[in-house]
């Protein structure tokens, strides 16, 4: 079993509702979002072109975050998520440094919520809130309730599938395998084989973004 | 053991009022998504939609009635608030409604933008008596597209327009963030174009800057700004004189392009009948329009009857196009001759005219391209005329309310009504659906409204002129001064215009705000009565292009809190007014426009809650047993319209191509001013040259050469802003702070090298009226005569989030009679200004 995604670049239209999900869904601090969407711009005028990137972690098969992670919080599961166990983060940062996507980032405790006391409500105030790696993990917890992560649950153009990539019945497989078009990874020349693919029918579609088949 | 359930409601934080659901925990939100039990947005919601739980606990939220101890009012002058009573505001408030309504009403002006409930708010300003009621002041006339409101409510019942996304092969925007930017329905909208264009669908956007519909289009289109209306003129005077593409069938059936009109522009009638005439090709004479098969009707040519001349309406508009040639175009518009006929000819060749369709055993025609124009081609100067010319547009091609093309968002499905076909009028042409704008031959003289409609009734909002003649109401000729503003959520300074104007205005009235924080234009009110948040109010709405039926919003949580209802603070106001009960009272007006069942009308001596009269509201259209009890439980009780419902509502009524009731209108108000001597009287020149039949090419002042002011600002919506109201949200302000375009002024990358400014750099844009200062974001994806502002903030309010945050736009604009567009009300929107660096 291997959860995967794959993100329509030509049905994105770089609304952030995905990323405002995931911040609702994950409460995360301020100035930290684990799924951001990039937008990026080339060409002359008036013939410029712009793609918007969501970007979610990856969850490499071959993940650099889970080799370098000196006390084994940074771990893959069966399923090919990769999660953090904030018990064992001493906060040393070497993943975030070997992250070659910028999925991850330290917590500040710069919560929103010392004025705003919705965290309190929400029941993870007892989470470890400063000094420990976050990132996203595919919203692990609504797996668990048979829900899709938040960002695909919530994309308004239904431009992100996700499901089993190793199961050829799910839709995720189904689309990737009767593509006639190409199909993207980002920074596949790093060879940590994210599990994030992109499609796209159009010639250019940004930097960082290389056919794989 | 915590309690969680979740809550059924609708989003209130811009006028779409999307469905969501609320995750309450321990009686507080904790969390909001999209209600999958809405066939609309199913399940879906932007990203305001999502954030908008941090309104309810923003800790900047005011929450007790307040009054003003410092009679001295301007920005950063402490007005002394003073907390007091439920009862002592209202009583103060009471007491100074009182005493206005007795003296002269219209006194009070009310600047009423509370969304989904602006009507009904509406009904308490007609209960006062008050004729400055409804937007004055808040800027709607800047920040809409107010045009398409009375162009189509006239021509064919839309408020609104949309496309049929379902069967609609190819799209041409202009101005407008439809599926991908901020637009009507964006939620549902999004899933339907990415679909289209999936499906094949051609998009091509004509915007100065690359929006986001401008990226994923097949064609960006740049233009200078407020030259659509050239541009779409030059497209119709190619269709017809040069490649033949319009749809005669169409036009003979569903429009009055057959009627014969005179040399004063006037259709010609039957003595007996007084029915206007058309050409019977068969019997080679004039007769009435509905004795005629429109096979026979004449569609182009001049016909001699007793040695006068006529022609049809389309023979009027084929030879006044003809000036607009691809060449005429191109130098309004900076778009090359090539591109403009290209998009032409792509745009009548796609609609495939003469093509049909079976829908449920129904024969339509298919025309499978549309187009849309917002804030882009409207908000001008010739906005108005922009917008008939795009009406028309899509006529000449048969694309009107049919399968694949144009649709309408009509406005009798709002409060639960089924789709009503549209009733037929005068000559043989749909009824208008906007009332108040046919005027007697006589002018009201003393003007009354101080927005000045009394001249210009075709317009839908024109409330930034009140400020103007609060300001100096001798100068129209106003034998009284406007002494009270009662503001129902809006922030002017933010979203108006020429912010010293407003300070102005704002320092000569009594203030009262309806509002939930202490913004700006707060700060020079005299009481402050707190709104409660989305989260803690009613409504039951239907603001869907596609759905017959109600949705809900309720309190997610019993709120303890000391704020109110907006809806309740005015039923409270109009008892202590003296004008909630009784004939003609609040009550009575709430029963008229909620068009209420006899078994359900408000008793005209009782007292309702807000929550009761949406009771009635659901009961009268559905019976007992559905109030707003079964709807809290359920949601909603939408269904899609049916293709019968949805497609050619005019039918049997004809659409005007030639809009001649607003030539009636607008050669009345200049006899009338000419023969009571208006403008002789007040030294101004007031008559509303746009009131034409035909739409021809206008320049808006921003277009005359001024050698100080090289450039164009212009402004954009984008889906995680709501005018000044969504920056005080943490989240949403996090997510525009990662676009760096967004809160900062875009400009063209060799506009910004000859001006020694790069990426980064602070620098000051500047018109004639007033500055703002920004970080400058160069970019390919704009015009290089333009730059770029997006949304309306740079608050200066204390609220930690908002707080300097982006650019106020907004003060780069004039308030005055010359930038106002008569026709649909729009102030001109674009600004003409020099950009420099600072040190």
């Amino acid at each position: 079993m291997r959860y995967a995604m794959v993100i329509n670049l030509d049905r994105c239209i770089g609304c952030q509702s995905c990323s405002a999900a995931c911040r609702a869904e994950n409460l995360t601090e301020r100035g930290m979002l684990w799924q951001t969407v990039l937008s990026q711009e080339g060409g002359d005028y008036p013939s410029v072109w712009r793609t918007f990137i969501p970007k979610p972690c990856m969850q490499c098969e071959d993940a650099e975050c889970v080799r370098v992670c000196p006390t084994g919080a940074s771990a893959k599961r069966p399923d090919g998520i990769v999660t953090i166990d904030s018990q064992k983060c001493i906060g040393c940062e070497y993943c975030i440094l070997a992250c070659p996507f910028k999925s991850r980032s330290l917590k500040k405790g710069t919560s929103y919520f010392s004025s705003y006391t919705l965290l309190e409500v929400a029941g993870v105030k007892n989470q470890k809130m400063s000094n420990v790696v976050s990132k996203c993990d595919f919203c692990q917890a609504r797996l668990e309730q048979g829900l899709r992560p938040a960002c695909v649950s919530n994309c308004l153009t239904d431009a992100m599938i996700f499901g089993d990539l190793e199961d050829p019945k799910s839709d995720i497989a189904k689309v990737l395998s009767g593509r006639n078009g190409q199909v993207y990874q980002m920074l596949p020349v790093k060879g940590v084989k994210p599990s994030v693919f992109y499609t796209s029918n159009k010639a250019i579609i940004g930097e960082d973004l290389e056919v794989i088949r | 053991m915590q309690e969680k359930r979740w809550v059924h409601s609708h989003c209130m934080q811009c006028f779409n009022a999307c469905a969501i659901k609320v995750l309450v925990k321990n009686n507080l939100p904790v969390k909001i998504e999209g209600d999958p039990d809405n066939p609309v947005t199913k399940g879906k919601i932007c990203g305001r939609g999502i954030s908008g739980i941090m309104k309810f606990y923003d800790p900047h939220r005011v929450k007790t009635p307040l009054i003003r101890t410092n009679a001295n009012k301007g920005p950063g002058i402490d007005p002394g608030w003073k907390e007091v009573s439920w009862d002592e505001a209202f009583e103060i408030v009471g007491e100074r409604l009182r005493k206005i309504r007795n003296e002269e009403p219209n006194k009070l002006i009310t600047g009423f933008w509370c969304y989904e409930k602006y009507m009904q708010a509406n009904a308490w300003s007609q209960a006062f008596g008050t004729e400055n009621a409804g937007f004055s002041f808040t800027g709607v006339s800047t920040q809409c597209a107010n045009p398409i409101h009375t162009i189509g409510l006239i021509g064919r019942g839309a408020l609104l327009e949309h496309v049929d996304f379902k069967y609609c092969n190819y799209l041409l925007v202009l101005g407008a963030g439809i599926g991908s930017d901020a637009f009507q329905n964006f939620v549902s909208s999004a899933r339907e174009m990415a679909d289209a264009r999936e499906r094949g669908m051609k998009l091509v956007v004509v915007d100065p800057r690359l929006s986001a519909g401008a990226a994923k289009a097949d064609r960006w289109i740049p233009i200078r700004p407020a030259t659509d209306l050239a541009f779409i003129l030059g497209m119709i005077n190619l269709l017809i004189n040069e490649y033949n593409l319009y749809d005669s069938w169409f036009l003979r059936k569903y429009t009055n392009a057959p009627y014969l009109l005179g040399s004063d522009g006037y259709y010609i009638r039957d003595e007996k009948t007084g029915k206007p005439l058309v050409w019977n090709l068969e019997t080679g004479v004039p007769e009435p329009h509905d004795v005629v098969s429109d096979r026979e009707m004449a569609l182009i040519g001049s016909y001699n009857v007793n040695g006068r001349k006529y022609q049809t309406a389309f023979q009027v508009l084929k030879e006044q196009v003809m000036q607009y040639s691809p060449q005429t175009v191109s130098k309004v518009t900076s778009i090359s001759e090539d591109v403009i006929r290209t998009v032409a000819r792509e745009f009548g060749e796609e609609a495939q005219i003469g093509q049909t369709i079976v829908l449920d055993g129904v024969e339509y025609p298919y025309r499978p391209v549309a187009t849309v124009g917002y804030r882009g081609l409207q908000a001008h100067k010739n906005g108005g005329l922009a917008t008939m010319a795009l009406e028309i547009l899509i006529m000449v091609v048969g694309c009107m309310e049919v399968p694949g093309g144009v649709l309408s968002k009509s406005t009798d499905r709002r409060w639960g009504d089924q789709p009503q076909r549209l009733k037929m009028g005068k000559d043989g042409l749909v009824a208008p659906s906007m009332r108040g704008w046919e005027i007697s031959d006589k002018l009201t003289y003393p003007p009354k409204k101080l927005d000045l409609r009394d001249y210009y009734p075709v317009s839908f909002d024109m409330g930034h002129l009140t400020i103007l003649s609060t300001i100096d109401p001798q100068k129209f000729g106003f034998e009284y001064d406007p002494e009270m503003l009662l503001l129902f959520r809006s922030n002017p300074f933010m979203t108006c215009a020429d912010q010293s104007m407003v300070a102005e205005a704002l320092r000569k009235l009594f203030v009262v705000d309806i509002t939930i924080y202490l913004d700006e234009t707060a700060e020079f009110a005299d009481v402050i009565l707190p709104e409660s948040t989305y989260l803690e109010r009613y409504n039951l709405i239907n603001f869907s292009f596609e759905a017959v039926g109600l949705q809900v919003a309720q309190p997610v949580v019993n709120s303890s809190d000391t704020t109110k209802e907006g809806m309740d603070i005015l039923t409270e106001l109009s008892e202590r007014g003296g004008f909630l009960y009784g004939p003609g009272g609040y009550n009575s007006l709430l029963n008229a426009i909620l068009d209420l069942k006899e078994d359900y009308r408000l008793n005209l001596n009782s007292k309702y809650t807000w929550p009761e009269i949406l009771d009635r509201m659901a009961k009268s259209r559905y019976g007992s047993q559905y109030g707003l009890d079964w709807f809290k439980e359920h949601g909603n009780n939408f269904r899609l319209m049916t293709p019968e419902e949805k497609y050619l509502r005019y039918r049997e009524a004809r659409i005007p191509l030639y809009y001649h009731s607003i030539k009636e209108v607008g050669d009345k108000i200049k006899r009338a001013l000419d023969q009571q001597g208006i403008e002789e009287k007040l030294g101004l020149r007031l008559r509303p040259e746009e009131y034409v039949a035909l739409p021809y090419w206008q320049q808006s002042p921003i277009h005359r050469h001024d050698p100080k002011y090289d450039l164009f600002c212009i402004n954009h919506k984008q889906p995680l802003i709501t005018f000044s109201d969504t920056a005080t949200n943490p989240w949403l302000m996090e997510l525009l702070e990662r676009k760096k375009t967004e809160l900062g002024i875009l400009i063209h990358e060799d506009t910004g090298l000859k001006k020694g400014i790069t990426t980064g750099d602070e620098i000051c844009v500047e018109s004639a009226t007033g500055k703002i200062k920004g970080i400058a974001f160069l970019s390919q994806g704009v015009h290089p005569e333009v730059v770029v502002t997006a949304g309306a903030m740079g608050h200066w309010m204390d609220h930690s989030i908002a707080k300097g945050k982006g650019v106020s736009y907004n003060a780069l604009l004039p308030i005055n009679l010359e930038n106002t567009n008569p026709l649909g009300g729009t102030l001109e929107s674009t600004a003409k200004v020099r950009i420099y660096r600072l040190k």
